[in-house]
């Protein structure tokens, strides 16, 4: 069967029922298969909205493409391991990469077809020390497939029995970072996120579980995040509202902290934090000074019975 | 099923059914046309399965053929091998006023036949069964490597493309010559 016998149509139609799993392997068949896969998906990739990278504690990306109401995974990158089907090699942006398919283990064979015999999407395997250098290579090979007008996230996040973890920040272009991370007392902790936000680009949201009272060094690009989602366990926090110089800041927690006063007047009288638009506090106990500040910042009480102001909070 | 004139089965042609007498208005006769292939042996066929391919349908909606000048006039598809037409005969007639539904498992499983058969369906414009056969091409290479569907659908490699590429220039460019100095002559 050639391929390339088809009328444009055909091979137009064919590839239309291929998943875009499937579209990023056959676009290494050849540089005009490539060409072929990115005149005829032309629409299809318009309708990708965002590609997104999402890693656990380990570390190990899983890449989904979004597309209207609706997403598929692509590729898993991972650790080596030594697999019984074997690797294949493909030269990704210029690096040599292994790469295996994944097939679907069945209980009952009957099950089995061709259709559902391999999960669509391919599993990058890095060996350790090239981990940033293949994902920075498969995100470079995306880029130049699907092109750079849609928007790329990374976004890493904890498993609640793996919490304190350093999350992995490659260097990429055109991507946006998020972050889900807790912190506690453990000093050392500490000191590797510290190094981790001097070492990444600034970030796009931190969402920030605390039971430490350590303070963020205030140089750090933490404060420069876009979105901070906190929620602090104690009354002493590790973040100084001071210092922020992003968007939306949300903390929730177990009182009304003083220095807010400050905070909310600089904001309120546009004297600092120009670039905020957006702030909420979400207190669990009420503290002695919880009227007091709440005067003091111009806090205006809302009927429970009427209906609230709504405000949009455009999304970060 | 169709029904063939030369060579393999043949069915009686359908026999207008008597319509129910508290029926408004009497069936009109089904009319029949008629196909041959590369292989010359002609299949009768049904208007109302015909009607699957817009080619076809194109073909005979404004001819008003009687059926003796339906059985004279088959349409010769001679670029369509004989097993080929017999399939897309077979499949016109199984879903004959039918829904399409949503799978067809029926299709072939050999590559080559599969081949033959999307490149007739196209010509044809059968939308419905083109689209069954392109969704079975695309499965031919699911959970394969790069170079495993290379083989599969014969997708040359760069330098085979490179290199067909200079080839068709060099023609191009003989051709061109050609041309220029045969223009030369006539002008002499």
């Amino acid at each position: 069967m050639i391929l390339s016998k088809y009328p444009y149509v055909v091979q137009k139609e064919i590839l239309d029922h291929m998943k875009y799993s499937e579209l990023f392997l056959l676009s290494f068949a050849s540089k005009n298969m490539k060409k072929l896969i990115k005149s005829s998906q032309m629409n299809r990739f318009q309708s990708v909205s965002l590609i997104k990278y999402t890693c656990d504690h380990r570390g190990e990306p899983w890449v989904h493409v979004h597309y209207g109401n609706n997403s598929e995974r692509i590729m898993i990158i991972a650790k080596h391991k030594e697999d019984k089907y074997g690797y294949f090699q493909l030269k990704v942006s210029g690096k040599i990469i292994d790469f295996r398919s994944h097939p679907r283990k069945y209980r009952n064979i009957r099950l089995r077809s061709i259709e559902n015999s391999y999960y669509p999407y391919s599993v990058a395997s890095y060996p350790p020390s090239e981990k940033e250098t293949v994902v920075q290579s498969i995100h470079n090979y995306f880029l130049g497939f699907f092109g750079n007008s849609m928007e790329y996230q990374w976004e890493a996040k904890y498993l609640s029995d793996e919490s304190f973890y350093i999350p992995f920040i490659p260097q990429l272009q055109n991507v946006s970072f998020h972050i889900m991370i807790q912190m506690d007392q453990n000093f050392a902790y500490m000191e590797n996120l510290d190094n981790l936000f001097s070492l990444s680009p600034v970030l796009k949201s931190i969402k920030l579980s605390t039971a430490s009272t350590e303070p963020i060094n205030p140089e750090s690009k933490f404060y420069q995040a876009e979105s901070i989602e906190i929620k602090q366990l104690f009354y002493a926090s590790p973040v100084s509202f001071h210092h922020f110089k992003g968007r939306q800041l949300s903390i929730t927690g177990v009182g009304i902290r003083e220095d807010l006063i400050e905070f909310v007047n600089r904001w309120k009288s546009g004297e600092a934090f120009q670039k905020l638009e957006y702030l909420k506090f979400k207190v669990f106990m009420i503290n002695p000074l919880h009227n007091g500040i709440l005067n003091e910042i111009g806090a205006k009480y809302i009927d429970e019975l009427k209906q609230p102001p709504a405000h949009t909070l455009p999304k970060v | 099923m169709s029904s063939t004139e030369q060579g393999t089965s043949s069915a009686a042609p359908a026999e207008p059914t008597t319509a129910p007498e508290s029926a408004a208005a009497p069936e009109v006769p089904e009319s029949f046309y008629y196909v041959h292939g590369k292989d010359k042996v002609v299949h009768k066929v049904s208007a109302g399965a015909l009607q699957h391919s817009a080619l076809i349908h194109g073909m005979i909606s404004n001819l008003g053929y009687t059926e003796e000048q339906a059985k004279a006039n088959p349409f010769p598809f001679e670029n369509i091998d004989g097993d080929i037409l017999q399939m897309v005969v077979d499949w016109c007639n199984q879903h004959k006023g039918k829904p399409t539904p949503p799978e067809d498992t029926n299709l072939p499983k050999q590559k080559e036949k599969l081949f033959d058969l999307v490149l007739a369906v196209n010509y044809l414009e059968i939308k419905e069964l083109l689209t069954y056969c392109c969704k079975q091409v695309a499965m031919m290479v699911k959970g394969k490597s790069p170079e495993e569907i290379r083989e599969i659908w014969m997708i040359p490699t760069d330098a085979e493309d490179e290199a067909a590429e200079k080839e068709a220039k060099k023609r191009a460019g003989k051709e061109a010559a050609g041309e220029t100095a045969a223009a030369a002559g006539d002008a002499k």
